[in-house]
């Protein structure tokens, strides 16, 4: 029995893991001769070479990990093209937080980002001086309908590379001070943090219907204007005949900044609950009305600072549709308030 | 027969003279000390410490201690390693006395694939240590990687050959035909008592704080007694003395937090928790079941040779399940309308606390002690009950007119309530003779409370309480001699005014040719304080009823245990072990006496015998990725009573003819496992009732006529259940991405795993627990078969690691 499993897993080896080695094609578009990098760090915990993790399900079940290394030390391959320690050019070290491609997993798509932090020093007569951060987001458009992962990370890491070089050489050539509006993607100031966790009570009313929720996010700072971005939600909610307690993952938030403190943002979300009727002699409910699917969606304006952390709050509307089985189909709406804290 | 003082004296002769004939063997020195995690000072149990030059070896205790005598005038260089642990080179010169070492510091090298295994990596380590016959470890890993154990101690240990489990719902468990109550579980060296939560049918410890899990089957040695079957014996950790870290398992349900830190320059601590609310069951059908447990750990390192540890541990249950709003959706899903008025209910509230201190003392390199005081406590508080009102028509034949309707009142219960208070102080003194010996003594007392009562069918059934107390003394002596380890040890005990009891034991291992080892243990047991048995009322025992058999003689067993073991390479091995197990004296409770004089529980304890016997093969170990065990057990076990099944011979309750038990962990990647467990155990005996006596009285306050029944059966487990199968699987794997991941990214913890379980995916093949007789009209020759893993279910679990 122990040796009919041992060759069952070592066949089985062949697929559940794999590492992918890539080319990173430096950007050679851009000139650079105005900046050099005196040093590139990678602080990541990561693997030197790492730079995506992909998990594909084999025969629909077994999950497999993909990791993709660049063929050369990520923080040499960045290094390519931009020239090491020059006179008379703006010299750097840069740091590198965070540097990874994942697909991110909303309801409608799934898109790739290049999600990193990259500290940027300014080094000048052998000392060096924080500057600001370039976080990146960067969403990545495919050249071709069907790219293999090799394929799509290497054009995306030659793209960004591009953006990269740009971002470098938008800083300032001369020790000044710094705004984060220089480019979209730098950002300076210590209160900026790497990732925000958003986390609100709220409370929605309507006509016989009333409910709380709690909901939690996580946020990176904002270099775009529009931002999508995913939550769970726990609500509770009281009909007239039955409340409900439910949950929902990957509620899609779609936001539009307006201005330093304020958004717009609307979201729509699917939650699984179960049922707790008031009155079971009444209403005669069976096991299958135990459970109900709730469709909803709240149109907010959020007041949000932007980059920095403190109370956030929201109102807006909320239209919800509950489903529970054999009963008519409900919907209902009211107005939303929102209270929280981003950290 | 060789009278009982005869031997005794030969006991005692026999291991002081080998004592003394080895201590005059031993002018030589001793090195002795600790060894421990460089980083967080935690001791290590079963480190290496060998001698190249000599080819001698010894290794650490499961105090992290470790004793190396026989040395000579000279310098002599040793190794020290550990699995994970880069192996560090010591040189001492010994001069003219023997020393003790300043603790042993080894540091953790990064983890190799061919190291991420879930059994021990030397497989004959645990039986070169504690020279334990029947003993199998268990780590945190090794249970985290049991899908269907759910990170629980004692699901764990019911994958271990010659462990099952009892009722479908219940923790407890048998060890070769033993009674569930004749298991000792020791944390740290206390004695715990039901270290069961009720509401998820697990164990009290948060395997968090547990370093690991030795549990010894059978034949053990002298330093423990009070049970006849097997000793779970747990350590935990004392906490990291460098720096703070954590785990944070949040959930709606069941979270769980432990932190480990530093206080002061010489101590570390350790506070864990969990808690367990069940949220939907609460708010869909109003029953309200939680549990909490809660641990602190203090040590001070005092200096190199002493140690004092602070442990505290509580743990409380309160579980109300009331399947009455259940029941009303059942009848409005099927269309019927008989659960009206019906009333099932569980009410259970358990409590546990137990709270020690304990010095450990290098007095020479030779002499190490180790002095225990503890209190230890339960209470339990179980009811159960089925209440049923229906009208029955009664019909007159000749004029349908005068028809009558009665109200009929269902109305069976038990309330079962125990409590037990243990004070204990104990001391072992460990005495390095000579390289070839080491002799371990010790003394023991304790102190009990114990208060039993009961009410079945709501009639009391009286009142116990009682304050006994118990003196043991043991000595054993490990003796090295070539390929021979041999263990003779003798132990006394003395349960209140009784006289003294004896129980003497041997465990030997001879390495053989061919890497083959030979084991054999022969050892006598008594137990003073037994478990009652109440499935026959209740309907799922998930509790032991702690009686102490004050005027009764201790329940005895004697075990003789041989067993063979062929190391196939490195990391595996193949064992066989047979055993037959005695059982002259054993006590049984018979709730279901109806004779009206017998009320009182003590009443109705019977005092029986019986025996166990069995063989158990497994092959244990890992090959490339792939790590764990396979094991068959084929087992016998029968009870006699003279007031039971007519006199003579049934099968034990809880015995399995086959058991076949696989445990597989293949980890990918550090960072990806994928874990599966299968089992197939052959069915149990039951008594399967053939007649219902009803039970009738008359209320004269509310004008019912209320019965409760009781099923009489033809004989004591006069049928075999089917046989049962379970395949689980789970995978554990570190997120890269998602929520989960950006979450510890906030807490700035290093890493966050998920494990996704899925149960029962044998789900197709019915697993019967129990044939329940109809007695309805149509269906009086009917049984309705009862069991447990109809369907499939997903578990999550989430963990963020600091």
């Amino acid at each position: 029995m122990f040796t009919c499993i041992i060759n069952i897993e070592c066949r089985a080896q062949k697929f559940l893991t794999d590492t992918i080695y890539v080319e990173f094609r430096g950007d050679s578009l851009i000139d650079t001769d105005k900046i050099s990098i005196v040093d590139i760090q990678d602080s990541r915990n990561e693997h030197p070479h790492f730079v995506r993790f992909e998990t594909k399900n084999k025969y629909m079940f077994i999950p497999m990990d993909q990791e993709i290394y660049t063929r050369q030390p990520l923080a040499q391959a960045i290094h390519s093209g931009i020239s090491e320690n020059k006179e008379d050019t703006n010299r750097y070290v840069l740091d590198i937080i965070k540097f990874e491609i994942e697909k991110k997993k909303h309801r409608f798509s799934k898109p790739v980002y290049l999600v990193a932090d990259i500290r940027v020093y300014r080094y000048h007569d052998d000392t060096i001086q924080y500057l600001g951060t370039l976080y990146y987001d960067y969403l990545y458009q495919p050249l071709a309908k069907k790219e293999s992962v090799g394929e799509s990370t290497t054009n995306l890491l030659s793209k960004w590379h591009t953006e990269f070089k740009i971002d470098l050489l938008t800083i300032p050539s001369v020790s000044q001070q710094i705004t984060h509006n220089i480019t979209p993607n730098f950002v300076t100031g210590p209160r900026v943090k790497s990732l925000y966790v958003n986390s609100y009570g709220g409370a929605f009313v309507g006509i016989n219907w009333w409910g709380i929720q709690s909901e939690i996010y996580f946020t990176r700072p904002e270099t775009n204007t529009r931002n999508q971005y995913v939550s769970g939600i726990i609500r509770y909610q009281n009909n007239p005949d039955y409340e409900s307690l439910a949950l929902g993952k990957n509620s899609e938030h779609f936001s539009l900044r307006k201005g330093n403190n304020f958004m717009l943002d609307a979201d729509l979300n699917i939650l699984l609950g179960f049922c707790k009727w008031k009155d079971i002699e009444i209403h005669k409910p069976t096991l299958y009305q135990l459970f109900d699917i709730e469709l909803s969606s709240v149109q907010s304006i959020i007041y949000n600072p932007l980059n920095s952390g403190g109370m956030i709050a929201r109102v807006g509307i909320i239209e919800n549709v509950s489903y529970v089985y054999n009963k008519k189909l409900k919907f209902q709406a009211g107005l939303f308030l929102g209270l929280g804290i981003k950290l | 027969m060789i009278s009982r003082i005869k031997i005794i004296r030969w006991s005692v002769t026999v291991v002081a003279l080998l004592s003394m004939f080895l201590c005059a063997n031993g002018q030589r020195y001793a090195i002795s000390g600790y060894i421990t995690d460089a980083e967080t000072k935690e001791t290590l149990i079963g480190a290496s410490v060998f001698e190249p030059a000599t080819g001698r070896g010894v290794v650490s205790d499961r105090y992290g201690f470790f004793q190396f005598a026989g040395l000579s005038v000279d310098t002599h260089v040793f190794t020290v390693s550990y699995v994970g642990y880069e192996p560090f080179t010591l040189e001492i010169k010994i001069t003219d006395k023997s020393i003790t070492l300043p603790e042993i510091k080894l540091k953790q090298h990064p983890l190799e694939m061919d190291e991420v295994s879930i059994v021990a990596a030397s497989p004959d380590r645990a039986a070169d240590r504690q020279v334990e016959t029947s003993m199998m470890e268990l780590s945190p890993k090794t249970i985290q990687s049991i899908p269907a154990a759910g990170n629980d101690v004692f699901s764990a240990i019911k994958f271990l050959p010659g462990i099952d489990r009892t009722e479908p719902f219940s923790p407890l468990f048998t060890v070769r035909g033993g009674e569930p109550g004749e298991n000792a579980v020791m944390l740290d060296g206390v004695m715990i008592y039901n270290p069961y939560h009720s509401s998820i049918s697990s164990g009290i410890f948060n395997t968090q704080t547990i370093k690991s899990v030795d549990m010894l089957v059978g034949g053990f040695g002298a330093e423990y007694g009070g049970r006849n079957s097997s000793v779970m014996y747990i350590s935990t950790k004392d906490g990291n003395s460098s720096e703070w870290h954590g785990e944070i398992e949040p959930s709606t349900f069941h979270s769980k937090i432990f932190f480990e830190f530093p206080v002061g320059g010489k101590g570390s601590a350790i506070i864990a928790g969990r808690y367990f609310f069940d949220v939907f069951s609460y708010f869909i059908f109003q029953n309200s079941s939680y549990f909490y447990d809660f641990n602190f750990s203090y040590t001070n390192r005092l200096n190199d040779r002493n140690r004092l540890t602070f442990k505290y541990f509580q743990s409380h249950d309160r579980g109300n399940i009331n399947f009455n709003t259940f029941y009303k959706y059942l009848d409005n899903t099927l269309g019927w309308d008989i659960y009206e008025n019906f009333q099932f209910n569980f009410i259970n509230q358990w409590t546990n606390q137990a709270t020690t201190l304990i010095h450990k003392w290098i007095f020479s390199p030779r002499i190490y002690l180790r002095t225990q005081v503890y209190y230890s406590s339960h209470s339990s508080d179980n009811f159960s009950g089925v209440d049923f009102k229906f009208p029955v028509v009664i019909e007159d034949e000749t004029d349908a007119t005068n028809n009558d309707t009665i109200n009929f009142w269902l109305n069976t219960s038990s309330n079962f309530n125990n409590q037990i208070q243990d004070f204990s102080a104990k001391t072992k003194i460990n005495f390095m003779l000579s390289k070839f010996s080491t002799l371990t003594t010790g003394l023991e007392y304790n102190r009990y409370y114990f208060r039993n009562t009961a009410e079945i069918n709501d009639i009391d059934q009286g009142e116990l309480k009682s304050m006994p107390m118990q003196w043991s003394v043991f000595a054993e002596d490990k003796f090295e001699a070539g390929p021979v380890i041999l263990r003779p040890g003798i132990r006394f005990s003395k349960y209140d005014k009784k006289s003294w009891h004896y129980e003497p034991r041997i465990n030997m291992v001879v390495a053989l040719p061919a890497k083959l080892k030979l084991r054999a243990a022969w050892g006598t047991y008594y137990q003073y304080v037994i478990s009652m048995n109440t499935n026959e009322v209740e309907m799922n025992q998930a509790v032991d009823y702690y009686f102490p058999l004050s005027n009764y003689q201790p329940s005895k067993s004697v075990h003789y245990i041989a067993g063979i073991d062929k190391q196939l390479n490195k990391q595996s091995m193949l064992s066989l072990d047979v055993y037959y197990k005695e059982i002259p004296r054993i006590y049984t409770f018979d709730i279901n006496q109806v004779d009206t004089d017998v009320i009182m529980l003590s009443d109705k304890l019977q005092q029986g015998s019986g025996n166990a016997y069995g063989a158990e093969l497994s092959l244990r170990g890992a090959y490339k990725n792939l790590s764990g065990w396979c094991s068959y057990s084929l087992s016998w076990a029968n009870r006699t009573y003279p007031n039971l099944n007519n006199g003579e011979k049934y099968p034990y309750d809880y015995n399995r003819r086959h058991t076949l038990k696989i445990v597989a962990n293949y980890a990918i990647t550090t960072n990806l496992e994928y874990n599966a467990s299968f089992t197939f155990l052959s069915g149990i005996y039951r008594s399967i009732e053939r007649v219902r006596q009803d039970y009738y009285y008359y209320d004269p306050q509310t004008e019912q006529l209320s019965f409760f029944p009781i099923w009489i059966s033809n004989g004591k487990n006069n049928a075999k259940m089917p046989s049962q199968i379970n395949l689980d699987m789970s995978i554990r794997k570190r997120l890269r991405f998602g929520f989960g991941k950006q979450l510890s990214e906030v807490f700035h913890a290093s890493e966050s795993y998920l494990i996704v379980t899925i149960r029962n995916l044998t789900f197709f093949h019915r697993n019967v627990d129990y044939y329940y007789p109809m007695s309805l009209p149509r269906w009086e020759d009917k049984y309705l078969p009862v069991g447990t893993n109809y369907i499939p279910s997903v578990g999550l679990s989430y963990t963020i690691k600091f």
